[in-house]
């Protein structure tokens, strides 16, 4: 058995010498930040859950690697069962966390990598399929987090990484020696880098030889000399650092992190190298990444989903409207989109297919259409939650007020609190607090901190709109439709 | 006898499966229908179960159970189900019972 516990893991982030920086100054106990701890808690609970037996089923695998028992986030997918397991798990922590979880992009890096780099070998002799599979043992053994890197900054986006005017807007090799190479650049909108034990970093979109120096995949220590990150801001994160902050946080406990990682010389031994200017494999490494990240959306996105519809019932319920016809068909509709997403994810896991390495792929045309879905049914789901939950979600007084023993001077000598509390009661049976507590988690979701994961996430990441219309072009396969029209209108050619 | 007790992953539990489980087991107990000496355990691979209780979040039932040996099983998989799986596992306790006779 290699799981580590979740206090385990905390105590693993200590021992690193990560470099973090966050409004401009460098965060020494980022562990502990109440900006970026909930979002070490939302991966904490990745292990906690693979240690109960509630959820082991789901949270953990059996390693073709060393056949022991594994985190399924460090797992290479066996079966489409795999596949589906693993959008389930996905589902779960989004349950339990209402965010983003982070473990994810490591493991859609693990298998692309995986299997790209055998069909590499296969082509051009090189060594690294087995040097990620010793790597890949590593990380099982000790269960260590992998931020799965891709996103290059990409600068002027009409030109290719070679024609940037400056040469490090795509990450590249800047230098080749003999034990390793020197590379610069950086990954944008990288989420859970900085709790992360390592990096495995890819390039961000087919290459061409002209850009060769920007074809490389390798796997890189979080605190390695020359490596930094600069924390990305959430909107309304500093509500996390007002003395006393519960309530107004909306979640308290979990959170979500992006962050620029940059690279400036860093080293790289041979032995971490998965790919180093074989361009023509660049391509299918970033396919088959965000076809596996692309399913992910089709679980992480519907667990938290689940929470937001389980908040706006909570609201109707609150408002005492909840009998109304019209909230409960949006209820209904919500759960129809939220669904919808989850049967995406499902259906290119049962799609799936064995690679030549073994390892199991989804279905890439489902797994865009999923993903697709993904970029638009989230802000459905909570603009009908916004139209649930009333105004008062957005205009409500701080949690300083509720709890105010100031005392208005008018005549009823009442304290702001009291006030207040009066005021935004809603059905006697409940209390003014719980009202307060679920429209603050759907604000957090629909428009604060959870809302870069659930919405402009749900939008850009694992590739914007576009990317996948393209791929969903690319696997329609119109021609053989064209043919079936044909057959079925008796059209001889 | 040896009892196992084996959970699917959870993802769309509609009910609180390890309570709900808890509270077959304790009415197991409490009532006297189990066999003294009895073990109750959450279930480890490759041990050998004369029951198997697989406590499932819905319809789908997916718990791996390919690692858990077993002469009989129950699944539970709903809510409110806690007086008709004890019942069930009552009759197949009998059957265990009868037939080591």
């Amino acid at each position: 058995m290699t799981l580590k516990t979740g206090d385990q893991y905390i105590e693993s982030l200590r021992e690193l010498k990560t470099q973090v920086y966050m409004f401009g100054e460098k965060v020494e106990n980022w562990v502990d930040h109440p900006i970026i701890r909930p979002s070490i808690n939302s991966v904490k609970i990745t292990y906690d859950l693979a240690q109960d037996p509630e959820y082991a089923d789901l949270m953990t695998a059996k390693s073709n690697l060393t056949g022991e028992t594994v985190n399924r986030f460090a797992h290479l997918h066996q079966s489409t069962d795999d596949l589906k397991k693993k959008v389930k798990m996905q589902r779960l922590l989004g349950n339990k966390t209402a965010s983003c979880f982070q473990r994810c992009v490591g493991m859609d890096a693990f298998n692309a990598v995986y299997s790209t780099t055998f069909e590499c070998d296969k082509a051009h002799g090189t060594n690294y399929h087995e040097n990620f599979k010793k790597y890949l043992t590593y990380i099982q053994q000790n269960d260590l987090v992998v931020d799965g890197a891709m996103t290059d900054p990409k600068g002027d986006r009409g030109k290719s990484p070679a024609d940037q005017a400056d040469p490090d807007l795509f990450l590249h090799i800047v230098e080749h020696r003999p034990d390793g190479i020197v590379v610069s650049g950086s990954k944008a909108h990288q989420t859970g880098s900085i709790n992360s034990h390592e990096h495995l970093i890819m390039p961000t979109i087919a290459m061409t030889e002209a850009d060769k120096a920007y074809a490389v995949a390798f796997a890189i220590e979080s605190d390695a000399p020359g490596l930094f990150m600069i924390y990305g801001r959430q909107s309304c994160d500093t509500r996390k650092t007002e003395p006393g902050a519960d309530i107004d946080v909306g979640n308290k406990q979990f959170g979500g992190q992006e962050a620029l990682v940059v690279f400036d010389k860093v080293f790289i031994p041979n032995d971490r190298i998965f790919l180093n200017e074989e361009y023509d494999f660049s391509g299918m490494m970033v396919e088959r990444f965000a076809g596996y990240h692309r399913q992910s959306y089709g679980g992480c996105k519907v667990g938290v989903g689940d929470v937001v519809i389980g908040a706006a019932a909570l609201a109707a319920d609150y408002n005492g409207a909840a009998k109304a016809s019209h909230i409960k068909d949006k209820l209904i509709e919500m759960t129809h989109l939220n669904e919808t997403l989850f049967s995406c994810g499902i259906a290119c896991s049962s799609e799936g297919f064995k690679t030549e390495a073994g390892n199991y792929q989804i279905d890439l045309l489902l797994a865009n259409v999923c993903k697709q879905n993904v970029t638009r049914f989230p802000y459905e789901i909570v603009r009908l939650a916004e139209d649930i939950a009333g105004g008062l979600m957005v205009t409500m007084p701080a949690e300083q007020d509720f709890k105010s023993d100031l005392k208005v001077p008018t005549e009823s000598g009442l304290t702001v609190g009291e006030w207040a509390t009066k005021y935004f009661q809603g059905v006697p049976s409940v209390t003014t607090e719980n009202r307060m507590r679920v429209l603050r988690l759907l604000e957090n979701l629909c428009l604060g901190t959870a809302a870069v994961g659930y919405r402009t996430e749900s939008m850009h990441g694992a590739g914007s709109p576009q990317a996948q219309r393209i791929m969903i072009q690319r696997q329609g396969n119109i021609a053989a439709k064209k043919e079936l029209a044909k057959a079925v209108a008796g059209i001889k050619e | 006898m040896r009892i196992g007790i084996k959970y699917c992953g959870g993802c769309r539990a509609g009910y609180n499966r390890g309570e709900d489980a808890g509270e077959v087991v304790r009415l197991l107990l409490s009532v006297g229908h189990l066999p003294e000496g009895t073990i109750v355990e959450v279930a480890e691979a490759g041990a050998h179960y004369d029951l198997l209780l697989t406590v499932c979040g819905c319809t789908n039932k997916c718990a791996d159970i390919s690692e858990y040996e077993h002469r009989e099983i129950v699944y539970m998989w709903e809510p409110d189900s806690i007086e008709s799986t004890v019942a069930h596992i009552r009759e197949k306790i009998e059957g265990i019972s009868s037939s080591a006779v």
